[in-house]
């Protein structure tokens, strides 16, 4: 049962409300008012839930009124919120202007190419590859016979090496160069790793590598690999694929169409080069992919029977991938450094951006 | 490389389009670097992959390959592959024999030598097709003679050779005497462009009873070579060892056609056609006879070689699904001959040219390539392997790298080389240095036995960013140790303060930050000595009363220390420059896994000062270890808060405030107790001749 007068309260909930809110001294005092006004169960809701049960002719004024109390009682609560907190802030204002522009904690910066090593490693690692890591100074042995590649044949001139001078002294009182060199790619690690270790297994060898070479924009004499051997009874290319793909999609974080191209190194048998499409122009040719719309990555293959040899292995019974990549070259994709000389310029301003 | 599109067309007359060819050779076979126009002509220059220049370094090779790839892409188009009509105008009742005769010594190098003769030919300049071709992969012309025997080998991949038949000397029935031997030490000849090469024993020769006629296989001599009035010719092709090929033309530095070819290994089996075509197109061109026959001598025998081909290995190892059938078609096309064995065995006779194809795998590969790598899917391993090991350097070093990032230093990479300069200021005696037989600049000569000289260079540099730098690397550093070279990881950080010289502070960020990296990696035990102590000739560029050594277990690892004054002065940089160095390699060894958690005290702890005034060399250790030693475990730590040397202080002594807090881990200590125990240590302090204030 509704009683009549409450329509005519209206205007006086109204001028008490307004009057109350115009002199509340804090913002917790001001809640207090609203919420028994405006609350979930304040007074006007109330009102609001019984329009139904007015009578038919007079509801609309009714609801009018009631929605006409709610907006203004709502407006001046918000404006008297604005001016109290105002009010507050000023009075603690005994600590600082926190209006100030902020202080950066300087903190320093990894290399490049320690952030993309680590996102190599970390999408490698969660595949179950093992990271391996090998010496820079190498024997001619792993980084050349053991992996196939025979003296005084012009697939040995591939490799650009920097010889290590012997420690003894020769005829003319000169160092004659020794056996020792400084290893021209990661692959001598898959010879080390398999002398003493048995398959099936997946590892990924990332290290520094030099190559007597010229220096430009794409080319370092030194330089970082990723190598990568996996080793079982039925390792394919297709697995091979399979992962690589997987890698790359993981490493650019998109999709990736991938090409395998006939290629030649003497450690694996088939070999492959292995491109991507185009990151920059997807296929349709740019200055970056020198119009082929493909990006070279690195090479692979299926490791060579004279490698398993080498080390003791049963031709028969195992077989696998292997592959290298450059590490600068996926940096330079990634981030898209102009110049491979840049990431060991010394200079901080390279790695400060990371 | 470079190769003549029409000339390919020559041999398969349906051949693709050039830039359609080119995209087929480089996902096949090649990469094709480029396609240019010549005239009506295109130029494809082919990388030939080195196991191929065997077989493929001259059109005919190149040609065969594009017909493989083309029976493969298109089975069911006619593509047919032919050789040139041959057409020798010859004198049948003159026999070789009664002209020439060749003697081997050393057959291991030379497995084949043949030869024909021709008489009454004429010099002169080639017909315009034949310089147009040369010309076109970038051969110049020179006469009708030796543009043909170039031309033959651009064909075959066949290096050939024409002397003059009349400056060859000849034995008593008139016969010239071709010898095929080695040089005898010191023994010269005149090669074609002139110049005067000495010969060693190991250097194979063409020579006839006078003397040396050409060097095999990688140069003619000028004594019998073919000039204006050349009446009577004797072509040679023959093949040489390559390994000894490869060797003499290194050592000579000659870096001829035919040398780049002999080096790689060629096919004996060619050798009769490409003299044939030789013979056939001079008679044709610079008119003249060839004598009845051909010598030919040597141990080769053409006997082609067999692989045993496991069926289900190709498609084991490619991860495809083809049938016997398909392998067998893809085979033949190159050349092999295939008989059935049983259980699914094929026995494969390999093509006599192909000389890189010797195992199984290299016929799978040929399957793969030619079929495409692209027909292969995707498809996930199953084999199984253990769970990768986790690599403690790996994860160690990533560690430090973090630790030192937070702490405000930056990670920087450099060359791992060194020059005079940097060794000998940095006090690196040469002897220990790892030289390089072939540095790439004087500023590379060794490899660097220490990070931190390229790196306090690095950070002077960054100066201009800034007034303080604070960098880092870790990276690997190698010295001769006796006679073994011996290679380790190191830790490097310098931190340059430019506009203050007084480098106490900025010793003590670094002193604290090497301590919060050893914390991080678990080693609470380490201990700090001046330098000057302990190893003088050893830690050559940080100065002796500036600088720590940092030991582990009573193992020095490293250094912390400002760079030696001489060194900073001489090169013009900042005197506050702070270098820490460590073996990475030992500390990883040191890195326990075990990292204990130790409940910290649910008792009060109570703080006195001390302070004490002592002589100038005393160290703040030894004062602070005097402390320990007299509270033991009531002693729970012990700081220094004040270091003073200076004004109102006597001549050579200074000023240590220490807070030393007590607590104990089994009880409230009393006042009492505590009282009792700071005296102790004020009375063993003051027994050292310290005064305690
Ligand atoms: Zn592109």
């Amino acid at each position: 049962m509704i009683k009549r007068q409450q329509s005519d309260n209206i205007p006086i909930i109204k001028e008490e409300a307004l009057s109350k809110i115009r002199i509340a001294h804090s913002t917790v005092e001001l809640e207090e008012i609203y919420s028994f006004y405006l609350g979930r169960k304040g007074i006007l809701r109330n009102f609001l839930i019984t329009i139904g049960q007015f009578p038919a002719a007079k509801r609309p004024d009714y609801a009018r009124n009631i929605h006409e109390a709610i907006k203004a009682i709502d407006m001046a609560a918000r404006d008297k919120r604005g001016q109290l907190l105002l009010v507050e802030i000023k009075n603690k204002r005994s600590s600082f202007d926190i209006t100030m522009p902020g202080i950066a904690v300087k903190r320093g910066h990894l290399h490049p190419l320690t952030l993309v090593e680590r996102k190599i490693e970390h999408i490698f690692n969660s595949m179950g590859f093992g990271i391996i890591e090998g010496p820079e100074i190498e024997d001619a042995w792993h980084n050349f016979d053991a992996l196939n590649i025979p003296p005084d044949h012009p697939a040995r001139e591939l490799w650009d090496t920097f010889w290590i001078k012997s420690k003894i002294s020769g005829r003319a009182g000169k160092a004659p160069k020794s056996k020792l060199l400084l290893r021209t790619h990661t692959s001598p690690m898959q010879i080390r790793y398999m002398e003493t270790h048995q398959p099936p297994f997946k590892i990924i060898v990332p290290g520094k590598a030099y190559r007597f070479e010229a220096t430009d924009a794409s080319h370092e004499f030194q330089f970082n690999q990723i190598e990568g051997l996996m080793v079982g009874e039925d390792v394919s290319v297709a697995n091979f694929k399979f992962v690589v793909q997987a890698f790359f999609e993981h490493f650019f974080g998109k999709e990736i169409n991938i090409r395998l191209r006939a290629s030649y190194f003497p450690f694996t048998e088939p070999s492959f080069e292995v491109d991507i499409r185009c990151l920059f122009c997807s296929g349709r040719g740019c200055s970056i992919c020198a119009r082929s719309g493909w990006l070279e990555m690195g090479g692979a293959g299926m490791v060579h029977r004279e490698v398993f040899k080498a080390v003791k292995y049963d031709v028969s019974r195992v077989q696998g991938f292997a592959f290298g990549f450059g590490l600068e070259r996926l940096a330079m994709m990634k981030y898209k450094i102009p110049d491979v000389r840049l990431f060991n310029s010394g200079d901080i301003q390279l790695s400060q951006q990371f | 490389m470079k190769y003549s599109y029409s000339w390919l067309k020559e041999f398969i007359p349906a051949i693709q389009a050039p830039k359609k060819l080119a995209d087929l050779l480089t996902l096949h076979a090649w990469e094709v670097e480029s396609v240019e126009n010549f005239g009506d002509d295109f130029i494809l220059d082919i990388a030939i992959l080195p196991n191929r220049l065997s077989d493929a370094s001259g059109h005919i090779g190149v040609a065969r390959e594009i017909y493989s790839i083309l029976k493969i892409a298109y089975p069911k188009k006619t593509t047919r592959f032919s050789l040139p009509r041959l057409n020798i105008k010859e004198r049948t009742a003159q026999k070789i024999k009664s002209v020439i005769s060749v003697s081997i010594a050393g057959k291991d190098l030379c497995p084949r030598y043949a030869a024909r003769a021709i008489f009454g030919i004429k010099v002169g300049p080639s017909p315009k097709w034949l310089i147009k071709r040369l010309n076109a992969v970038g051969v110049q012309s020179i006469n009708n003679i030796v543009d043909i025997t170039n031309y033959v080998m651009l064909e075959t991949g066949q290096p050939l050779h024409a002397f003059d038949y009349d400056k060859l000397a000849k034995n008593k029935f008139g016969v010239a005497e071709i010898f095929v031997r080695r040089a005898v030490d010191k023994e010269e000849i005149i090669t074609l462009d002139g110049q005067e090469r000495n010969l060693s024993a190991e250097d194979l020769l063409i020579a006839d009873s006078v003397g040396p006629l050409a060097i095999a296989g990688i140069k003619g001599g000028m004594r019998a070579c073919i000039s204006g009035d050349t009446k009577n010719i004797v072509i040679e092709g023959a093949n040489f060892d390559r390994r000894s090929v490869y060797k003499t033309a290194k050592r000579l530095g000659i870096d001829s056609d035919a040398a780049r070819r002999f080096g790689a290994g060629l096919p004996a089996s060619q050798i009769p056609w490409a003299v044939d075509r030789v013979a056939s197109l001079i008679t044709q061109i610079a008119g003249g006879y060839a004598v009845g026959g051909m010598v030919d001598e040597g141990n080769f025998r053409n006997i082609p070689v067999k692989v045993v081909l496991f069926f289900a290995k190709v498609n084991s190892l490619l991860g495809l699904d083809l049938t016997m059938k398909e392998v067998i078609y893809i085979l033949k096309t190159i050349g092999c001959e295939i008989s059935i064995l049983k259980n699914k065995t094929l026995k494969v006779v390999l093509p006599v040219n192909r000389l890189d194809l010797t195992n199984q795998e290299d016929l799978i590969e040929e399957i793969g390539r030619l079929l495409g790598y692209g027909k292969i899917m995707a498809q996930a391993p199953k084999t199984l392997s253990s769970p990768a090991a986790i690599n403690d350097a790996w994860f160690i070093r990533n560690k430090a790298k973090d630790v030192l990032m937070r702490s405000g230093f930056t990670e920087l990479r450099a060359y791992s080389f060194m020059g005079d300069v940097i060794a000998s200021a940095f006090g690196f005696g040469a002897h220990d240095l790892i030289e390089i037989y072939n540095p790439i600049a004087d500023d590379k000569r060794y490899l660097r036995p220490s990070i931190s000289p390229r790196l306090v260079i690095s950070a002077v540099e960054n100066l201009k960013y800034s007034d303080h730098i604070g960098v880092f690397e870790i990276g690997n550093v190698f010295e001769w140790k006796k006679a073994r070279a011996a290679e380790k990881e190191h830790l490097s950080a310098v931190r340059i303060v430019k506009n203050e010289s007084n480098p106490v502070d900025n010793f003590r960020i670094m002193k604290g930050l090497i301590n919060d990296l050893l914390l991080s990696l678990g080693i609470s035990d380490c201990s700090w000595r001046p330098i000057a102590n302990v190893f003088k000739d050893r830690y050559l560029f940080w100065g002796h009363n500036s600088s720590a050594i940092l030991e582990i277990d009573g193992k020095p690892i490293g250094a912390v220390g400002v760079l030696e004054s001489d060194i900073s002065s001489s090169f013009g940089w900042p005197e506050n420059i702070v270098v820490a160095e460590i073996d990475f390699s030992i500390l990883r060894e040191e890195v326990s896994e075990e990292h204990e958690y130790r409940l910290p005290s649910k008792y009060p702890e109570a703080v006195r000062d001390i302070a004490v005034l002592v002589d100038i060399s005393v160290l703040v250790d030894e004062v602070g270890q005097e402390i320990a030693r007299i509270g033991k475990n009531l002693v729970r730590d012990i700081e220094l808060f004040d270091y003073y040397e200076g004004e109102n202080l006597p001549e050579g002594k200074k000023s240590l405030a220490f807070h030393i807090i007590y607590q104990s881990d089994k009880k409230t200590l009393s006042g009492q107790e505590i009282d009792k125990l700071h005296k102790k240590i004020i009375k063993v302090l003051t027994a050292r001749g310290w005064e305690v204030r």
